[in-house]
């Protein structure tokens, strides 16, 4: 029960790594890959083999709301033909926390096998990804200062810089209950490999207005392991760093659980919970700490004093010693738990005809304390027996326009298939603030005919169901 | 709403799905190219941020105060923790191992056998004794009685000319170690001489056994001739004597006279009411010029005072009146040998004249002094090597009085490197928070001028005190310190104006606290402060063209 509440607990409060998004993915059926976005989903295949180690990769970027456009709002019009930068206003793009974050993820090995209502699947995934997260306070800091409006106010320099690297091994199933219920869930082994992880790096400056001393306070908390050897060494504990891809004592689980309902012939329902899970990390670990932590100083000036014989020099070392005192940092060398990014998805899906659907997919992750949502309606189509469309417009990250393309193409069983989340990022870069794009290729064999059937099989939303297996 | 959309889906169908994308494309493109030409309208940029941080945070007194402005005097306290200023000067006696010296020296005995003698040695051996008192010689005293040696080498000898064997022992029955007589044994053959030393240090050699009683010891000599069958020549004798090298003492005690071991003629500056506060009065209100005297001697002293006034600029010199012309100082006993006695006599208010004195503000005080050993009669006394009579003058300003009017001024030359970027300096904010604890209000004001002393601007407009009085009671006893905080603001403008300054005029002035609308005497201990904290606020701006 005690590792049943951490792990809720830790797969809630997500401060792992970076989430993927795949927006576009999650309704098409016609790609085995959307599994893994709802455990629930079922291909359109009888069974499915990826091809290894280009069945599926994803390359994913986003920011916390920062691009182009924004950064012009604080260019400002010194004449018609010459404009100046306000530096104080490039303060207004940022958002409290600003994060960015990248992630890949390579599948190595992908497939699954439907028998009658029951479907089995497994996949080998390496996965990657980097959240680094920087205070606006920093830059309010250097460019408004602290002693104009916001003398008084408290600036928190809160930093965040998470780097994980581990493989995935999964075994699925799902089943279509007799009815209008689908289920499944998802069984992950993890192995970590690397990761920095900042629980906390923060200091926090607050300028008295009486006197304009700085009281400061600070904290840290930052974990690391590698199976390589000591990303952070330390004197004591110096190792050498040599690269290993299949050696971790690093172990985790992790945990998809996805469900589906038909309401009607034209209106389906799902939701989805992804990586819920953690890893614990024993290999090579470094953690850093606060002596004291969330200690406070108050800098008041230089003190000279009647007594006092030393001079500058010595006063600032004092000062040193004294901050090293009460802000020293601490090393050890413990076991940490990372949590795994944990993911939502609830989506809503109408049946317009026999090729076309539209749907509407409400997407929810955390991170540092801080909850992302994002929205993306979508527009499913098939043309022909070949090819899957799905064009979406998803409103994520403070960005309202962001059009996703996912096609997926059929000849005979290969597949191959590209999935974007913000098609135009090439042709509007000054407006980019998120990108992600997975592809790759599949062996699909059963595919349902474009016979008329009505089936709810998936979160396509019951296109053409043929009960006969072979190829399009 | 359903048929909408269902007819756009058809829409779409027909419009070959391809224009979707080319739409697309087009308008990413036009994002594209419009934001190069914002960049390409991009000259310059503009930035204004306003920062604070704390300066320095002051804990001064007025010990700090004075060695600021001054640098000269002292600083001290009673035991009330009224502090004072101090002017002294020592005057002093040489050391005594300069005063006493023990030169190098040596002393010879030689003894011929008489027939008598011979021919008991003929028969077998003869034995000799021998008693000398052996003088030491010592420069510096009359009469040397004792000494305890700190160094020196003691060198005996004897120098057998005789044919013969012999041996026996040298005996110094005043000079002795842990209370033990030096004593050398020696066995030498014929025609050789016996050579021995021992240090001197630590040994006691007592000069007054002999019948002179003072600056003589004994030495006893017994030489034993066995008969070696060689007989006698003419001209045998035997040469008894010693040698003293590179001593020195610890202590030496006898008869030194009456010297006189200090003499002076000096004066004691008093800067306070020279330059730099010239104006104003500054009434101490219980000035007290002390003459103190350290002995660490076994000689009494008389000190003899001949001169003690003070040169006052309107009047000349102005005689301080009922000091003692002698004034005796006891020595130290010979049982407390090293330790100091001190002694001393006070002015004061009270018995002198000294408070008018100090009122006219004299610029020195002048005297002349002896130090006279044994000016009531010829004693014996000691002396030790470290012995040094020490005659201190001090002048003491106890802080308890009244400061009116009182103006310190000073002119330094002045840099402004640091503000050489002034041009992005839109104006500069200092904070002042202020806790004065003393019975004095500290006015301050600084000029900034040009080469050619020209005021180019001041620090305060209008002059303002930077802190006033702590509150004071009749009786002049601080009973609330002031408490303030403002801020003085520099703009641009003045800034601009400031940094054509190369020199800086300091005027300050610090009159005292007043008790219903008058100035009274008040009183300033180590224990009353000066806090300061400065805190400095400037807003930064630039607007750069590229």
């Amino acid at each position: 029960m005690k590792n049943f509440k951490l792990f809720i607990a830790l797969g809630l409060w997500n401060l792992g790594v970076s989430a993927q998004q795949n927006f576009t993915l999650y309704p098409m059926s016609s790609i085995p890959q959307a599994n893994m976005m709802n455990v629930a989903n079922v291909p359109d295949c009888k069974w499915h083999i990826g091809i290894p180690a280009l069945n599926s990769t994803y390359l994913q970027y986003s920011n916390g709301g920062f691009n182009l456009n924004k950064f012009f709002t604080a260019v400002e019009y010194k004449n018609s033909d010459t404009t100046v930068l306000n530096l104080n206003k490039l303060l207004d793009i940022l958002a409290k926390k600003n994060y960015i974050s990248m992630r890949v993820e390579q599948s190595w090995l992908q497939g699954g096998l439907k028998f009658g209502n029951h479907y089995f699947h497994g996949n080998v995934t390496e996965k990657l990804g980097l959240r680094v997260s920087l205070p606006k306070d920093l830059f309010r800091f250097i460019i408004d200062g602290n002693g104009g409006p916001n003398l008084g106010e408290t600036f928190s320099f809160a930093f965040k810089t998470d780097a994980t690297h581990y493989r995935e091994y999964g075994i699925g199933y799902s089943y279509e209950l007799p009815g209008k219920l689908q289920v499944g869930g998802r069984l992950k082994i993890l192995k970590g490999y690397n990761i920095i992880e900042t629980k906390d790096l923060r200091l926090d400056i607050t300028t008295r207005p009486s006197d304009y001393a700085y009281l400061l306070k600070a904290n840290v908390l930052v974990n690391a392991s590698s199976v390589a050897g000591q990303i952070i060494p330390t004197d004591s504990n110096a190792t050498d760093f040599s690269p290993q891809f299949f050696k971790s004592k690093n172990n985790g689980f992790g945990l998809d659980l996805g469900a589906a309902w038909q309401f009607n012939d034209k209106i389906r329902f799902s939701a989805s919970l992804i990586d819920l899970g953690y890893i614990k990390w024993t290999q090579n670990t470094t953690n850093l700490f606060s002596k004291n932590p969330n200690a406070g100083f108050t800098y008041d000036g230089i003190h000279i004093k009647s007594s006092d014989t030393g001079d500058y020099e010595q006063y600032v070392g004092k000062l040193i010693d004294t901050l090293l005192t009460t802000f020293g940092i601490d090393t050890a060398h413990r076991s940490f738990n990372s949590a795994l990014s944990t993911e939502f998805f609830l989506n809503a899906s109408y049946q317009i005809n026999k090729k076309a659907a539209v749907g509407a997919l409400f997407y929810g992750d955390f991170y540092n304390k801080r909850f992302y949502p994002g929205l993306t309606l979508n527009f499913q189509y098939k043309v022909g027996k070949a090819l899957s469309l799905n064009v979406t417009n998803t409103m994520y990250n403070r960005s309202w326009f962001n059009v996703g393309l996912g096609t997926s193409i059929n000849v005979g069983p290969w597949q191959v298939y590209s999935v974007m989340d913000n098609v135009l990022f090439p042709f509007a870069i000054s407006s980019l603030k998120t990108f992600s794009w997975r592809f790759g290729s599949n062996l699909t064999f059963g595919r349902e005919r474009s016979k008329p059937k009505k089936q709810k099989n998936s979160d396509g939303g019951g296109l053409e169901a043929p009960t006969d297996p072979g190829t399009i | 709403m359903l048929p909408v959309i269902f007819k756009i889906t058809v829409y779409l169908n027909k419009m070959k799905r391809f224009l979707f994308y080319g739409m697309a494309i087009l308008i990413a493109s036009s994002c594209v190219k419009d934001a190069r030409d914002k960049f390409e309208k991009l000259h310059g940029a503009k930035w204004s941020g306003t920062y604070a941080a704390p300066l320095v945070n002051v804990d001064l007194n007025l010990n700090d105060a004075v060695g600021l402005v001054n640098g000269f005097a002292q600083l001290g306290n009673y035991q009330n923790n009224l502090i004072y200023l101090a002017y002294d000067k020592k005057e002093y006696s040489i050391w005594g191992y300069e005063m006493v010296k023990i030169p190098d020296q040596n002393y010879n005995e030689n003894y011929a056998l008489n027939g008598t003698e011979q021919t008991t040695l003929t028969g077998g051996s003869f034995t000799l004794t021998k008693e000398w008192n052996v003088p030491l010689t010592t420069n510096g005293i009359l009469e040397a009685d004792s000494v305890y040696f700190s160094k020196g080498l003691l060198k005996p000898y004897i120098n057998n000319q005789y044919n013969h064997p012999c041996s026996g022992t040298i005996t110094f029955p005043d000079v002795r170690l842990n209370n033990n007589p030096i004593v050398f044994n020696f066995n030498i053959p014929a025609y050789t001489q016996f050579n021995a030393d021992t240090l001197l240090n630590l040994v006691k050699m007592n000069l007054t056994q002999t019948s002179q009683n003072f600056g003589e010891f004994k030495m006893q000599v017994s030489v034993t001739w066995t008969n070696s069958g060689q007989g006698f020549s003419s001209g045998d004798l035997v040469s008894m004597g010693l040698n003293i090298n590179n001593a020195n003492f610890n202590r030496i005690y006898g008869l030194f006279g009456s010297p006189n071991l200090v003499d002076a003629e000096d004066s004691l500056k008093t800067e306070i009411f020279g330059a730099g506060l010239t104006s104003g009065s500054v009434n101490f209100d219980d000035p007290r010029l002390k003459v103190t005297v350290d002995n660490n001697t076994g000689i009494p002293l008389e000190l003899q005072t001949s001169v003690l006034s003070a040169n006052v600029p309107s009047s000349g010199a102005v005689n301080i009146t009922n000091y003692p012309a002698t004034f005796n100082v006891a020595a130290v006993a010979f049982a407390n040998a090293g330790q100091t006695i001190r002694d001393s006599f006070l002015l004061t208010k009270s018995n002198s004249n000294i408070k008018t004195v100090i009122d006219q503000k004299p610029s020195a005080i002048n005297y002349k002094l002896k130090a006279k050993a044994n000016a009531s009669g010829s004693q014996r006394n000691f002396i030790n090597a470290n012995s040094r009579i020490f005659v201190n003058v001090v002048l003491e300003l106890p802080f308890s009085g009244i400061a009116a009017d009182v103006v310190l001024e000073d002119t330094a030359g002045f840099e402004v490197e640091s503000i050489a970027e002034v041009d992005y300096v839109d104006w500069i904010t200092f904070r002042v928070n202020i806790e004065n604890q003393m019975p004095l209000s500290i006015g301050f004001q600084g000029y900034f001028m040009d080469s050619a002393y020209k005021v180019l601007d001041s620090l305060f407009q209008p002059f303002r005190y930077i802190a006033n009085a702590a509150t004071v009671d009749a009786g002049g006893n601080v009973v609330q310190s002031f408490k303030d905080g403002y801020d003085v603001t520099f703009d641009r403008a003045k800034l601009k104006r400031i940094q054509s300054a190369t020199q800086l005029r300091f005027r300050a002035v610090v009159p005292t606290a007043s008790f219903n609308g008058s100035q009274i005497p008040v009183k300033i201990s180590t224990n009353q402060h000066l806090y300061i904290k400065l805190g400095v606020q400037t807003k930064l701006s630039a607007h750069e063209e590229f």
